[in-house]
């Protein structure tokens, strides 16, 4: 009986995780300033730097309910002088006032790893969007909430 | 026999007056007493709104506070029988108001208990850090810290260049002016054409 309901666990389980998994809007969705827009190539979904210079690239979230969002993204830096630091935004819709998350950057570099901007609150007609650095040669794969 | 009269006449003023005297003392007594209960009542709110916060200031305080209203404003959601499959109009709780946001940060401030060692260091390194963003056309107007908090207050040339300074301070970066999360009011504009400027820089929650 143990053992019965050990395997209906563990078989259960991914099938539980693949379907909570959390998809996001394509790292090329986003915006950068006009004097930005020529350094940013599209690269397989995601948004690669060409410029010598860290550039700043913002990615809007659709965001269908109010509530506390926890976001997160995938980039990756080629190495710890082109690293990608990001900050989540919560809007009120009322007013130019604000909510910064915390900003976070890469830990480590040479592959796509996770960057946790933590929970960020939208409340009801407000909105959500992410803002990044992008150092030379770094690249956000997708974002989400 | 009209002296008589007279004496009756004062004795009945004198007993009204007396009368009047007793009327007023009870309620005088009276509401010295709801005075003082409202007074006590006045003060134990007090004490209840000054005792200090269980949590600090943090980016998730604040993301839970901001919560509340709209949860407390959500209809109770209960499962339809499934004859009944009708949608229900969906009712979107009204945000809170800037106004409000921004009294309950500064509650939530004000009411945060104080570590001077803390503040001092917090104090030290935002100063630093808006000093390396620029001064030109900006200056720090106030700055408090306590526990795990700051407010401060800086006063700007003009609208674009609070804007500008907004867009430095809050911007992603390996050393960001603040780690922590960071709440902004909307910019105030003097008579004289100048607008000020009130950030919040939130405890680390992992503090």
């Amino acid at each position: 009986m143990y053992l019965k309901s050990l395997v209906t666990a563990v078989a259960v389980v991914p099938v539980i995780s693949l379907a909570s998994a959390q998809a996001g809007s394509p790292g090329f969705s986003g915006w950068a300033r006009p004097a930005d827009v020529g350094c940013f190539q599209e690269s397989w979904g995601g948004i690669l730097n060409q410029c010598s210079g860290a550039k700043d690239y913002y990615i809007p979230f659709h965001v269908p309910t109010s509530g506390n969002k926890s976001v997160t993204l995938y980039a990756m830096g080629p190495n710890s002088s082109a690293n990608v630091c990001c900050t989540a935004y919560g809007m009120i819709p009322t007013s130019d006032s604000t909510y910064r998350s915390p900003s976070r950057c890469l830990d480590a570099f040479g592959s796509f790893r996770l960057i946790d901007l933590g929970s960020v609150y939208v409340p009801s007609y407000g909105s959500l969007y992410i803002a990044c650095s992008v150092g030379p040669g770094a690249r956000i794969k997708v974002a989400s909430f | 026999m009209p002296t008589y009269g007279l004496w009756i006449g004062l004795g009945a003023c004198c007993v009204s007056s007396l009368l009047g005297y007793w009327a007023q003392r009870q309620e005088i007594g009276t509401l010295r007493g709801e005075v003082a209960a409202l007074t006590e009542a006045v003060a134990i709110q007090r004490r209840a709104q000054a005792k200090p916060l269980t949590k600090p200031l943090t980016d998730q305080w604040f993301a839970q506070w901001f919560a509340r209203p709209a949860a407390q404003a959500a209809p109770a959601v209960q499962a339809a029988p499934a004859a009944q499959a009708a949608p229900a109009a969906q009712v979107v709780p009204p945000s809170p108001s800037a106004e409000e946001v921004a009294a309950e940060v500064q509650n939530g401030f004000l009411r945060e208990a104080t570590d001077p060692t803390w503040a001092s260091s917090a104090q030290r390194s935002l100063l630093d850090g808006v000093a390396a963003l620029g001064l030109d056309g900006r200056s720090v107007w106030s700055l408090e810290c306590r526990k795990h908090s700051c407010r401060m207050e800086t006063i700007h040339t003009s609208a674009d260049e609070g804007h500008r300074f907004l867009t430095q301070a809050l911007r992603p970066s390996e050393r960001p002016l603040w780690e922590g999360g960071m709440y902004v009011e909307p910019a105030e504009e003097l008579s004289d054409g100048r607008v000020t400027i009130i950030t919040y820089f939130l405890g680390a929650a992992k503090d």
